[in-house]
């Protein structure tokens, strides 16, 4: 019955974001039938934007994990574009300075320093919450702020291609890494085998293993998880790491991909990662589908800006509105365990 | 002629723990104008909720209430306060970043223009009130840097500040040091002598002789006396506060203790900066029921919480058998066989948005034969689950189902069989038939007089003093933090006696804590 009822609260919360790109088109286009018609088919007319989108999800698919990992402890690590930013650095930095290897071996260990990296600065938010009690939400928040600077500092100058010129990057890495593009002319890739190989693992960790139900137990109620004996702080520590990890993950993964260098000042994924997360309500198989939708909005609306005359930003119009519903939809199920405690503690 | 107050035949009934409790039945109070008013009763006799229904935060839920002669009906607190009734509460609700007199003035500030707060106004008003009941103040100090005496104050000042007629103590004391008391004690015939009218909660007996004229004593929401204080002694309010021993008929057998199953020696526990556990030991044995009294807040959870691992205590050591284990972990003493039934069914003892088998299986999960490698078995988890329904009787039909859907008392049967199931040698159980029906309470006495039969030992902190004396072989007292009294009970125990330690009114010299 439950389950029911989250399954339609999610359908409506994707209709209530289709309906929202139709009025939003109504209003800022002169030929809005036009406009919509390419938002909602365009992603589909061809091979090549069909491709794309597909490509843009995988991403969004691993950053959505990495928060249903930690959410899943009620650790709110808002962190994830920091840490998927920083694991993207070191990742292409490590394929670059490994570029005399074969790919068999490159590739697995530029994703495994990326999702070290990754963790590491999650493991930063981690530690000051256990040591100093500085909340998680706070401190990976801001980290996320200041590595976007200093990210960009790094591709900007010591780790700059003079050849990208305006477009500031990286320098490319050794065409034998990237992974092979199988859906010509888009660039989707291979890493959409890795990202679905990912949500089996993260599902399969989360029901079937030890650390899954602990991370479980505690978000939904640390103090029955600390009374049954569980170190609720390194169950804690434990789900950020992972989450912080598969945010590195999930940036190299594009890296490889697509592009092939590290771009300054760009990506997203990581705040994307956050909604979709929130949206599937942790569960890793939903992710997949939300992760889709966020792309198609993404997608639709690059498209209808493409063959019309919207802006591509009314994705994140779609994106925020439909947060707006869900974060509601969230402090409404708070507001109702908390009437519920009040009149339990009297 | 009706008295000033007047509340007759008040009712008020909550749900807790999914079990209808009576918190108010029938209770009656009048007090006299200009006097200060006693309210007696153990906790949970319904004293606070009799109040916050006059001060309008609580609904009653049946009676009527007469002030200054005529029916008053109380939906809210403004209401009550617009007719002069103001409440000091036992927790206080001030911020801490605040200063003294902004905390006074929170709600009701002095505005000038655009509602700027007229701070010239403000200063003079709460100097003014603050004066008249004789408080010496910095009204400019951040509460947050003020000691509990001086907040209390600040409280106070809150409430006299809309200059109300009658004000209601809620347990004032219960916060405040020797000094502070007598400064309070002070405060309130000063505002006596201003003609205000108080009500006065309080459990401990001495206070309500020493400042009260009247005096209701209330039991199990019932009101069981009204009449002059200097017409009572203490033995006589005692008496009327705990009401008369009723013997649970539950089937204990003689037997001797065993050997020492845990000991603590020396125990300290600091909660914040109160001492909450001051200097404790004892020990238990195996086959013995041993019952901790004591009122609410005098430091039986802090002592529990520090030998399960859940608080580090300041000093002192606890041994299991004969190993230490002051410094393991709470999982650690699991596995050792200490088990606990928290008093929190809901928030500590059970997980409500998990199902019944996540919850059986929280303190074993990680070991054979639930785990193997980092692999949970889940098949073998809900096999045990089915098990537990069965033999505890609880009611669930499938073991995925959440344990929120259960009703309270199958909730606590879930809680039960999870800890006994884990075959400990130590049971800790605090109000362990809290809120449950007759049926469920009496399972829970048979499983643990069952322990105690199989040369276990049940640690039982209880409110609930009938129970106390049916089932425990020994009683230890605590007050404030101490044990002050070690009831053998080799002569059976009587409950006024009980009840007097546990108040503090009388304690024992030279407790022996061995049992011979």
């Amino acid at each position: 019955m439950k389950k029911l009822e989250q399954f339609l609260t999610q359908i409506f919360v994707v209709g209530f974001g289709l309906v929202m790109a139709c009025i939003v088109i109504l209003f800022v286009s002169k030929e809005p039938f036009t406009a919509i018609k390419y938002f909602f088919l365009g992603p589909f007319s061809s091979r090549y934007f069909l491709g794309n989108m597909l490509s843009y999800t995988i991403p969004l698919i691993v950053t959505g994990l990495a928060g249903c990992v930690s959410f899943s402890a009620s650790v709110w690590n808002l962190g994830l574009e920091g840490q998927m930013y920083f694991g993207m650095l070191c990742g292409t930095y490590c394929a670059y300075c490994l570029s005399s290897m074969p790919a068999v071996f490159a590739v697995p260990i530029a994703l495994l320093v990326a999702f070290l990296a990754g963790g590491g600065v999650a493991a930063i938010s981690a530690f000051l919450d256990h040591k100093m009690h500085v909340d998680v939400m706070v401190s990976s928040l801001l980290l996320a702020n200041a590595i976007y600077y200093i990210v960009n500092f790094v591709l900007e100058g010591p780790f700059n291609d003079p050849a990208s010129g305006a477009g500031v990057a990286s320098p490319r890495i050794n065409k034998s890494f990237m992974l092979p593009q199988f859906f010509p002319p888009s660039d989707l890739h291979l890493g959409l085998f890795i990202a679905l190989a990912l949500v089996a693992v993260v599902y399969i960790m989360m029901e079937y293993r030890i650390l899954g139900y602990e991370i479980r137990i505690t978000g939904k109620n640390p103090l029955f998880a600390g009374y049954g004996g569980i170190n609720t702080s390194r169950v804690a520590a434990q789900a950020m790491f992972l989450s912080g990890g598969l945010a590195g993950l999930a940036g190299t993964i594009d890296i490889l991909g697509t592009q092939g260098r590290m771009l300054a000042y760009m990506s997203g994924f990581g705040w994307d990662g956050i909604s979709i997360a929130l949206i599937a309500r942790n569960n890793p198989i939903t992710t997949v589908f939300v992760a889709f939708f966020f792309a198609f909005l993404q997608k639709g609306a690059e498209n209808a800006s493409l063959f019309s005359d919207i802006s591509p930003d009314i994705a994140q119009i779609i994106q925020a509105a439909i947060l707006f519903l869900v974060t509601g939809e969230a402090l409404f199920d708070f507001l109702k365990k908390r009437k519920r405690l009040r009149e339990e503690t009297r | 002629m009706r008295s000033y107050l007047e509340m007759t035949g008040i009712c008020k009934t909550y749900e807790i723990y999914g079990t209808q409790i009576k918190a108010l039945d029938q209770a009656n109070i009048q007090v006299k104008k200009g006097t200060v008013h006693g309210l007696l009763g153990e906790n949970g006799a319904g004293k606070s909720t009799l109040m916050k229904i006059l001060a309008g935060i609580e609904k009653k839920d049946a009676g009527t209430i007469y002030f200054k002669g005529q029916e008053v009906e109380l939906n809210n607190a403004s209401q009550a306060a617009a007719l002069g009734i103001g409440m000091v509460h036992q927790h206080f609700s001030l911020i801490d970043e605040f200063t003294v007199e902004e905390n006074v003035v929170l709600g009701i500030e002095p505005t000038s223009f655009l509602g700027v707060i007229n701070t010239k106004q403000m200063r003079e008003n709460v100097a003014k009130v603050a004066e008249k009941c004789g408080f010496e103040l910095d009204l400019e100090a951040k509460v947050g840097s003020l000691s509990m005496g001086q907040r209390q104050k600040v409280e106070i000042l809150r409430v006299l500040y809309s200059d109300p007629e009658l004000l209601i103590f809620d347990e004032p004391t219960s916060v405040l040091v020797d000094q502070e008391i007598e400064s309070l004690l002070k405060v309130i015939s000063l505002l006596k002598s201003q003609g205000k009218t108080i009500i006065y909660i309080s459990h401990k007996v001495e206070e309500i002789l020493k400042i009260t004229d009247e005096v209701t004593v209330l039991r199990a929401g019932k009101t069981v006396e009204t009449g002059a204080t200097n017409k009572l002694s203490a033995e006589k309010l005692v008496h009327m506060m705990v009401g008369k021993y009723i013997p649970l008929e539950v089937p204990k057998e003689l037997q001797k203790a065993g050997k020492v199953l845990l000991e603590v020696r020396n125990l300290n526990v600091r909660k914040g900066m109160v001492k909450a556990v001051n200097n404790v030991s004892f020990e238990l044995r195996a086959g013995e029921i041993v019952a901790v009294a004591g009122i609410n807040g005098n430091g039986q959870q802090e002592m529990v919480e520090a030998i399960l691992g859940f608080r580090k205590p300041e000093s002192g050591q606890i041994f299991l058998g004969d190993k230490e284990i002051t410094s393991l972990t709470p999982r650690e003493r699991r596995q050792m066989g200490l088990c606990y039934v928290p008093e929190d069914r809901i928030q500590v003892g059970s997980c409500s948005t998990a199902n019944l088998a996540e919850n059986i299986v929280v303190d074993r999960y990680f070991k054979a034969p639930l785990a193997r490698r980092g692999w949970l078995n889940l098949k073998t988890m809900h096999d045990q689950a089915r098990e537990m329904i069965t033999k505890y009787n609880i009611k669930a039909t499938r073991t995925d189902c959440l344990v929120g859907t259960l009703s309270g008392g199958h909730i606590q049967r879930t809680i039960i069989a999870r800890e006994i199931s884990a075959d400990p040698k130590i049971l800790i159980a605090c109000e362990i038939t809290m809120g449950l029906d007759v049926e469920s309470a009496r399972y829970v006495y048979d499983v643990l007089l069952e322990m105690r039969k199989m040369q276990k030992v049940v640690l039982l902190l209880s409110s609930n003093i009938n129970e106390v004396m049916s089932l425990a072989d020994r009683v230890l007292v605590i007050h404030e933090g101490k044990i002050v009294a070690h009831l053998t009970g080799k002569e059976g125990f009587s409950k006024e006696e009980i009840g007097e330690y546990m108040l503090g009114l009388k304690r024992q010299n030279g407790i022996k804590l061995e049992v011979s």
